[in-house]
């Protein structure tokens, strides 16, 4: 492949991640502004990590879903060749932008719980989504083909490792009395957050960020 | 791995799409495939071969030598 057109794809992978930058950061920023406090407590960490990791796959979910309503707009952010594989793809896709949306939900829930949505309505929410998530997750899964199977099973494992080390090592350290243990939002919400990075880093790796 | 799937491909006239339809694949794998960014299966591999009528061999060549290995 030529030195032009492998620039090329690297500049529309860097549009790509650098667009996908300010709309992670701008829904995070009208987030907080909108429904921030009183109705959750940013001073705690978790809630900050909760509602990082949530918007993440909100947005993410989001803006495949506007992708799918319009393939010839999708084409030019998604990571596809064109239209046509948008609506190739379509079912699978829309599948993952859903389960993408009730990940989110769930943790953003979880953030707001408390504060703007009671503990036992948060908890009706909360499994709904976690159930939802599980339910379209094994009927996406049904429809992975080789490749998507494969980076899924090396980021499920990467993110394993990683949470062995982090969180294995972080609790080795609160148990020995060294730092506080994480709360339990926090690490409910690192999870997915991990999930996500190493499917990046899987999909980077094998240089499949650039098509 | 070396592979010729794009050639083969391109020399029956279908597109990455035809190809991945036909191979029940996202146009994505057959794409990873052709740019050596993934090694197919063995039984997707299989069905390259079958498809465009090639042995394996001929179509995704290992460069390991067994006498290099002793």
């Amino acid at each position: 492949m030529n030195t032009t057109v492998e620039g090329d794809k690297l500049r529309t992978m860097l549009w790509r991640m650098l667009g996908g930058a300010v709309v992670g950061a701008a829904g995070t920023g009208l987030f907080i502004a909108f429904v921030g406090e009183p109705h959750m407590d940013l001073d705690d960490p978790g809630t900050l990590l909760a509602i990082v990791s949530g918007l993440s796959y909100v947005l993410i979910g989001l803006i495949v879903g506007v992708g799918l309503a319009s393939p010839k707009a999708g084409a030019k952010f998604l990571n596809v060749e064109d239209a046509e594989e948008i609506r190739e793809e379509g079912p699978k896709l829309w599948m993952s932008a859903i389960c993408c949306i009730l990940i989110g939900g769930f943790l953003l829930t979880l953030a707001m719980a408390g504060g703007l949505i009671g503990n036992q309505g948060a908890l009706i929410i909360a499994a709904a989504c976690l159930v939802g998530m599980l339910v379209i997750g094994a009927m996406s899964a049904k429809r992975y083909d080789e490749l998507t199977r494969q980076l899924s099973l090396e980021a499920s494992a990467w993110s394993f490792y990683a949470m062995l080390i982090f969180a294995g090592g972080w609790a080795a350290l609160a148990h020995l009395g060294y730092v506080a243990w994480i709360s339990p939002l926090a690490f409910a919400s690192a999870l997915p957050l991990l999930l996500l990075v190493s499917i990046f880093v899987i999909a980077g790796k094998r240089g499949l960020l650039m098509r | 791995m070396e592979n010729r799937v794009k050639t083969c491909r391109e020399g029956v006239g279908w597109s990455q799409g035809e190809l991945a339809r036909r191979l029940g694949v996202s146009r994505q794998t057959i794409n990873a495939v052709e740019t050596d960014k993934y090694d197919p299966s063995l039984p997707l591999a299989l069905r390259m071969a079958k498809l465009f009528a090639v042995p394996v061999d001929q179509l995704f060549i290992d460069h390991w030598n067994a006498e290099d290995s002793e």
